[in-house]
């Protein structure tokens, strides 16, 4: 491995005149790298929130359900 | 074999599975991306001709390359969708469009931000940019039938024809610059030799920085095809005990 090829962190900056390509590559790449591991974590819990909603709902509805049936069998 | 097979085709068993490779992926994705992003930006010396322009390289290429995997994986995943009717096979070909896509995305962008000071130009139709361009589209075609189809099944069978025919890019696109006289450069031959024109001081943050970047496209393929699994299996007990503790 070779050593530290820039000078100063200013020369570093400056990409030998390219900063803007160079840096616009590597910034591109961040973002492509922070979407690409976030946004699934974010379709994960919003999967999970509303399965939780659906299954409250479900389960509400089902005792709903149980107690109508329930009421008719008393008047029977 | 076949047991194994059979048993990588149960997407709770994937889900399980995944779930304890990921850790170690993160892992191994951090330390190759940390060793290699500072190597390519502050050691590796500045190129004779493209001067510090080459740092890109240690994007584009990684990026590049591996897009040119995607399209192949969708297309095996597609045979097994025909042929098995492995459910979880059909989740992956789902799952790696979109990640082709911006893989091939990044790659066209980054290629042409390092071609604007080399070549003089942003854009040129050459073959392998143009080929290139075929599979960012066909990616974005893929997604685009998939969604149109109301049907899963239809769906999934209309994608992975898509995907075997569409593979027919691939080859083209990695020999495009054997085939014709491109702009873009062939790809270069690594030695160990400190004194050629790619040395080892070169060419192995090249390699850091390629397998940095294949275990992100594999962690992101497994959060993807998690989600996958877990949309598509929500009514199994598994799924619901999973949502009752998260």
């Amino acid at each position: 491995m070779s050593e530290i090829q820039f000078n100063s962190i200013a020369e570093f900056l400056q990409m030998g005149g390219y900063a803007a390509h160079v840096w616009l590559v590597y910034l591109f790449f961040a973002i492509f790298i922070a979407y690409n591991l976030i946004s699934p974590r974010i379709s994960k819990q919003q999967f999970i929130r509303t399965q939780k909603c659906r299954m409250a709902r479900d389960e509400e509805e089902r005792q709903r359900v149980d107690q109508s049936v329930d009421a008719t069998d008393a008047r029977q | 074999m076949w047991l194994w097979f059979s048993k990588l085709g149960s997407p709770r068993w994937f889900y399980e599975l995944s779930g304890k490779w990921l850790p170690w992926l993160y892992a191994a994705m951090a330390v190759f991306l940390a060793v290699g992003l500072p190597w390519a930006l502050l050691f590796v010396p500045a190129d004779y001709q493209q001067g510090e322009t080459i740092r890109i390289m240690y994007i584009h290429v990684p990026v590049a390359s591996i897009s040119l995997a995607c399209f192949p994986l969708m297309a095996v995943a597609g045979a097994i969708t025909l042929v098995w009717r492995m459910k979880l096979a059909d989740m992956v070909a789902k799952c790696v469009a979109p990640i082709g896509a911006w893989f091939s995305g990044l790659a066209l962008l980054s290629g042409a931000i390092w071609g604007e000071p080399i070549w003089g130009v942003w854009w040129i139709w050459d073959a392998r940019l143009t080929s290139m361009l075929i599979q960012f589209f066909l990616f974005i075609g893929v997604i685009a039938l998939r969604s149109a189809i109301e049907s899963q099944d239809a769906a999934a069978k209309a994608c992975a024809v898509l995907a075997i025919v569409g593979a027919i890019n691939v080859p083209i696109i990695k020999y495009s610059v054997e085939w014709w006289n491109t702009l873009h450069q062939p790809a270069s031959t690594i030695s160990m030799d400190p004194m050629a024109p790619n040395p080892p001081e070169v060419w192995v943050p090249l390699l850091i920085m390629i397998a940095g970047v294949y275990l992100f496209f594999i962690i992101t393929l497994l959060l993807r095809t998690r989600n996958e699994i877990l949309t598509r299996e929500r009514r199994s007990k598994w799924v619901q005990d999973l949502v009752r503790k998260g």
